[in-house]
């Protein structure tokens, strides 16, 4: 528990600091010539929050020499007012008795007395930003002739009451879109404190977007505060079709009480439906995706026989043009082409019945190389020769 | 070999025969009078009795026929087998009639495409020409003679011959897959052949070695008609 030092002292002392040259049989001890009784109190922090729990404790001393050897106080009735709702005692409310017929030799040290003392700060007004609590002491001074005297003392140990608080508020780029979808979430976080405080420290956390960075608001001083507004920024790739409910907070640092503050979660959801289907035809093995790679080609099977007058498949392998680019076969003896388109693996399959023999040109749209092919003459069914059939 | 697969899809969805010994599908492609399938010869390779390369040769391709035409086969069905090696199961134009054999398709051209089928009965001696499923033509016949009958079963046309001068084969002949299980020792071998005559007065009838004859007013119209690779069949 720490010790709180003396704010404000209410000192009442009534009949006391009687300084007696003659010696009294009251007098005691026979030296003494001054009331010398002290309160001693105690808080267990200077700087609090609503809701956190104040302990407090009262003790008592008579040895205080400031102004003589202190005399004995006897019957003494020690009492004492907690912090009320507006933060500080209420004076006119009946108070604990911490203790009571109490005696203090003089010079006796701090003794504590009664139990603690706890209170839970809960004040009305959030603005409130100063408590107190009371204790007092009554007894008989043993000091003159006329003895006994009397002596009081009261005494008030005060605090401060800190209420921050933070805000954020989230934004993203999109609500709902296809997967997959960069989004950038927008942070506006602010200093909403009832109280005086300024924060360091401001970040942002969001459990879907790694590292969100501050982008601008600060005046200057490097502090939010009251009222301040500052901007973050992060921005994450949902890769997959799905529902992105993601949950940001601020927190900061409060220079009153070195305590961290951290605003309530603020969501933002987007909703991601799948892509459109992937497009046809791979390219992997067609057309070429940069400069670098080689100019088209084109190819037949090295074993390819056309025949004139028959029906002929010719295989048709082409690298580096589009998938669906048309292949065009113009036979001999004929104006008239023949055309098919390269599938998702470049080939293109021609099917021809060739007239004549010659030569057969075979061409690719946006590739100027060209196959050629001989043509070769009919095949042979029909000989004229006298049959040697059974007959 | 190229093969225009799209084109035989309809018949091969149709009909799927047995597997052979290694499980691969099996395609069919003939569809008597409607959509068959021959193919030149580009390589003179045996036949194997499986789609395999150590399956037993029950024959040999040739690329040539007695007669100096560009030989060629007719196609029956089609398998992959497990190296995606394509074998084409082909009529053998050997003896014994009705001969098959399994080739690779490298071995032979482009599938042709024929919508003919020839029926030839030696019973009502009567030849009927079927073209995409309807009878087109129909003509009476002579067949071979009890002592060197026509024989039965399933063939193709291999090669036509014209210009001759023989009277007795009329303005022309076709060349079949069939032989003579009698007149092995006939030149040529006793090949069966559809032809003309000089005595169109003996059809119908039992008249010949072993041929089928037609007037030649029918071998003609037939001719006009039918193309070398038809599917032949005689009952």
């Amino acid at each position: 528990m720490r010790r709180r030092t003396v704010l404000v002292v209410a000192l009442a002392m009534v009949g006391s600091l009687l300084a007696s040259n003659s010696a009294s049989a009251h007098r005691s001890p026979g030296n003494c010539q001054v009331n010398g009784i002290d309160l001693v109190l105690y808080e267990s922090a200077t700087i609090v929050r609503p809701g956190d729990t104040m302990t407090f404790r009262v003790g008592v001393q008579n040895n205080n020499t400031l102004f003589g050897v202190p005399c004995d106080i006897t019957h003494a009735h020690i009492k004492f007012r907690l912090p009320t709702s507006t933060g500080r005692y209420n004076p006119a409310a009946p108070a604990i008795d911490v203790a009571v017929n109490q005696s203090f030799p003089s010079m006796a040290g701090p003794r504590q007395l009664g139990r603690d003392y706890t209170w839970v700060v809960n004040v009305a007004d959030p603005r409130a930003f100063t408590g107190a609590a009371q204790a007092s002491i009554e007894g008989k001074l043993h000091v003159t002739a006329a003895d006994p005297d009397f002596a009081a003392i009261v005494k008030d140990i005060s605090f401060t009451i800190t209420n921050p608080s933070l805000t954020i508020d989230k934004v993203g780029s999109i609500t709902s879109g296809q997967a997959p979808q960069n989004v950038t979430y927008t942070y506006v976080v602010t200093n909403t404190s009832q109280t005086v405080v300024p924060m360091n420290r401001v970040g942002v956390r969001d459990d879907l977007c790694a590292n969100p960075t501050y982008v601008s608001g600060d005046n200057g001083d490097r502090l939010l505060s009251n009222g301040e507004k500052w901007t973050f920024t992060c921005s994450a790739l949902h890769q997959d079709p799905g529902v992105y409910t993601n949950t940001a907070t601020a927190c900061a640092i409060s220079t009153v009480d070195g305590r961290e503050v951290c605003s309530p979660p603020d969501t933002w959801t987007v909703t991601l439906t799948p892509p459109p289907p992937p497009p046809p035809a791979p390219q992997v093995d067609v057309k070429p995706t940069t400069a670098a790679q080689g100019p088209c080609t084109l190819s037949t099977p090295k074993s390819l026989r056309v025949r004139a007058k028959q029906l002929n498949t010719i295989r048709v392998r082409v690298r580096n043009v589009d998938a669906g680019s048309r292949v065009t076969i113009k036979l001999p003896g004929t104006k008239k082409t023949v055309s098919a388109k390269t599938d998702e693996n470049g080939r293109a399959t021609l099917r021809v019945r060739p007239r004549k023999s010659g030569r057969a040109t075979i061409r690719v749209a946006e590739c100027s190389e060209v196959e050629r092919l001989t043509v070769r003459p009919a095949r042979r069914t029909v000989a004229q020769r006298n049959p040697r059939v059974t007959g | 070999m190229a093969v225009g697969r799209s084109a035989v899809g309809a018949a091969a969805a149709f009909f799927v025969v047995a597997a052979p010994a290694h499980a691969a599908k099996v395609e069919n492609l003939q569809k008597l009078g409607r959509e068959s399938y021959y193919a030149f010869v580009e390589r003179a390779v045996p036949a194997k009795a499986k789609p395999a390369k150590k399956a037993r040769t029950v024959g040999r391709l040739t690329r040539r026929t007695g007669e100096g035409t560009d030989d060629l086969v007719l196609v029956l069905a089609r398998t992959t087998d497990a190296d995606d090696q394509v074998w084409l199961k082909v009529r053998l134009p050997i003896r014994p009639n009705g001969t098959t054999g399994w080739v690779p398709e490298e071995a032979l051209s482009s599938l042709q495409p024929v919508d003919t089928w020839l029926k030839i009965s030696t019973k009502t001696y009567r030849a009927t020409l079927i073209k995409k499923g309807k009878r087109v033509w129909s003509a009476r016949i002579g067949v071979g003679q009890s002592q060197w009958p026509t024989p039965k079963g399933h063939f193709y046309i291999r090669a036509k011959l014209t210009g001759y001068k023989n009277p007795v084969y009329g303005p022309l002949a076709f060349v079949t897959s069939a032989t003579s299980p009698t007149l092995t020792d006939w030149p040529g071998g006793g090949i069966v052949g559809i032809h003309g005559t000089n005595q169109p007065g003996l059809i119908p009838g039992r008249i010949s070695h072993g041929c089928v004859r037609l007037r030649n007013e029918d071998i003609r119209k037939l001719d006009k008609l039918m193309e070398v690779g038809t599917p032949l069949t005689v009952t």
